[in-house]
């Protein structure tokens, strides 16, 4: 996998999402296309880079808006690990589909991202929610939950970004399918593959 | 002779660090985030502002006119101009009373001394118990958390500032879902009231407007304006007299529609599609 055209491809689909949140947002549903790229490396790259690729997407999601308010002072933080440990679930997941699904069509991805977004969406909750849990004299700096934070609320807003996702999957998925050839992706690693479709 | 640090290794224990990461409480948590944060706020903004720029005003409606009097009416009509003078002059006395009202207004509205930083809006996000602006200014501005966010065209209150960074600054929006904000309503043109009504309003679930139950004897009507009071000190003392939005519906409560009324309060102007704000720093913090 060539990094650069990662970084590119991250960049670009972050700042979008960033700068057309408001435009497109549906209610308070916004698609996450940071997801669909995860998912769309997770079809061709191999596992090695897909985890570091998994690691930096989530990291620059949980450093992008929205953050977590605090109980005390006004002021928001960003709380660094839910979605990096969430991507890498996410990550994990695509491996394991991978070898079940016809990956060169855009509709397979939305139908991955769909999937995996729910395992993603699962990790992050579970995460935000165990900052919750006291557990005295076994990790002593525990049990700072997020003010307002339900998980169940939390699980639903992000069910509908995730339809919107996967929705979303469609048409950019036919733009990165298209794009196959640049990512210098190996795939003799996936066995029963054939090589990415040549343009 | 095994190399200690292998890739798979490497990885673990990033993935350790995240574990432990997610786990720190809020002022850890946001030591090991700000910077970080911020140059992320920075590189996307290249891109995302003009993108928020262009695309927000697709979804922006027209902004509620504010009735600030009859000034266009006597433009057109030099006759209505007279007669709403001598109406004045007849009124004067009355006026007068009524001139200690907006002087305690005023005296709220504490503007000396502020400096208004314009700002561009790079991001609009939301979830569901938070809205957020991320504006393009930060630290080298003078920007701090806590301070007052308003409107540019329509002089509404947007929000204020709950994260900065050196050139960019997070900005949670007055229309957050289930926020309280305590409200005075006032006609929007400068005519005597005799009761005045403060009311604790609440943003609906969708950020969009803000309600609340009034008796049936309470003197709102359409078109009043909503301007923050808030009695608990919630607020900066300069946020306190903006307009928080304007009296969209008063309808009868469907539980208890003889006694009681729902006040509805749309903003002038929606804040996620504003393009551009302002901040008010005060000279001293």
């Amino acid at each position: 996998m060539r990094w650069i055209v990662f970084i590119i491809f991250a960049y670009v689909l972050m700042a979008l999402e960033a700068g057309l949140s408001s435009a497109w947002r549906i209610g308070l549903s916004t698609p996450h296309l940071l997801l669909i790229l995860l998912v769309f490396l997770g079809l061709y790259a191999a596992p090695m880079p897909l985890a570091w690729a998994a690691l930096l997407l989530g990291a620059l999601v949980d450093l992008s808006p929205p953050f977590w308010p605090v109980a005390t002072g006004v002021w928001d933080v960003a709380i660094l690990g839910p979605s990096i440990l969430a991507y890498l679930a996410g990550a994990y997941a695509c491996l394991q589909l991978r070898t079940i699904v016809f990956r060169d069509s855009p509709i397979t991805l939305a139908a991955v991202v769909f999937v995996v977004g729910i395992f993603v969406q699962l990790v992050t909750v579970g995460v935000l929610t165990l900052r919750a849990l006291p557990l005295p004299g076994i990790v002593w700096f525990m049990g700072s939950p997020i003010p307002n934070f339900q998980p169940a609320d939390e699980l639903m807003r992000r069910f509908f970004d995730l339809v919107y996702t996967a929705l979303m999957a469609i048409p950019l998925g036919m733009l990165l399918l298209r794009s196959v050839p640049l990512w210098g992706f190996n795939t003799s690693h996936i066995p029963g593959l054939h090589p990415p479709r040549r343009n | 002779m095994p190399r200690l640090f292998t890739q798979r290794r490497v990885l673990l224990l990033f993935i350790v660090l995240a574990m432990i990461s997610a786990m720190l409480p809020p002022g850890a948590a946001r030591a090991v985030s700000d910077w970080p944060r911020a140059r992320v706020s920075d590189l996307v903004s290249f891109v995302s502002t003009p993108l928020h720029a262009v695309f927000g005003s697709i979804r922006r409606s027209d902004p509620l006119g504010i009735d600030r009097g009859p000034e266009a009416q006597l433009r057109q009509n030099y006759d209505a101009l007279l007669r709403y003078n001598a109406w004045l002059a007849e009124e004067l006395r009355r006026t007068r009373a009524e001139l200690g009202l907006y002087r305690m207004a005023s005296r709220q509205m504490r503007l000396e001394g502020i400096r208004l930083e314009q700002a561009d809006v790079t991001a609009w996000a939301g979830s569901r118990n938070r809205q957020t602006l991320t504006i393009g200014i930060g630290s080298i501005k003078g920007i701090r958390a806590g301070l007052v966010v308003t409107d540019p065209s329509s002089f509404t209150l947007v929000g204020r500032v709950t994260h900065v960074g050196s050139t960019s600054a997070t900005v949670e929006l007055i229309t957050s879902p289930r926020n309280r904000v305590e409200v005075r309503f006032l006609p929007s043109t400068p005519v005597a009231v005799n009761r005045e009504a403060i009311l604790s309003i609440e943003a609906d679930a969708k950020g969009q407007t803000f309600t609340a139950v009034a008796k049936a004897d309470t003197p709102v009507e359409m078109g009043y304006l909503a301007h923050l009071v808030d009695t608990k000190s919630v607020w900066p003392q300069e946020a306190r007299g903006f307009v928080v939005g304007k009296v969209t519906a008063v309808t009868p409560l469907s539980s208890d529609p003889l006694l009681y009324r729902t006040v509805t309060v749309t903003p002038v102007a929606p804040p996620a599609t504003l393009s551009r704000v302002l901040v008010l720093v005060p000279a001293t913090p």
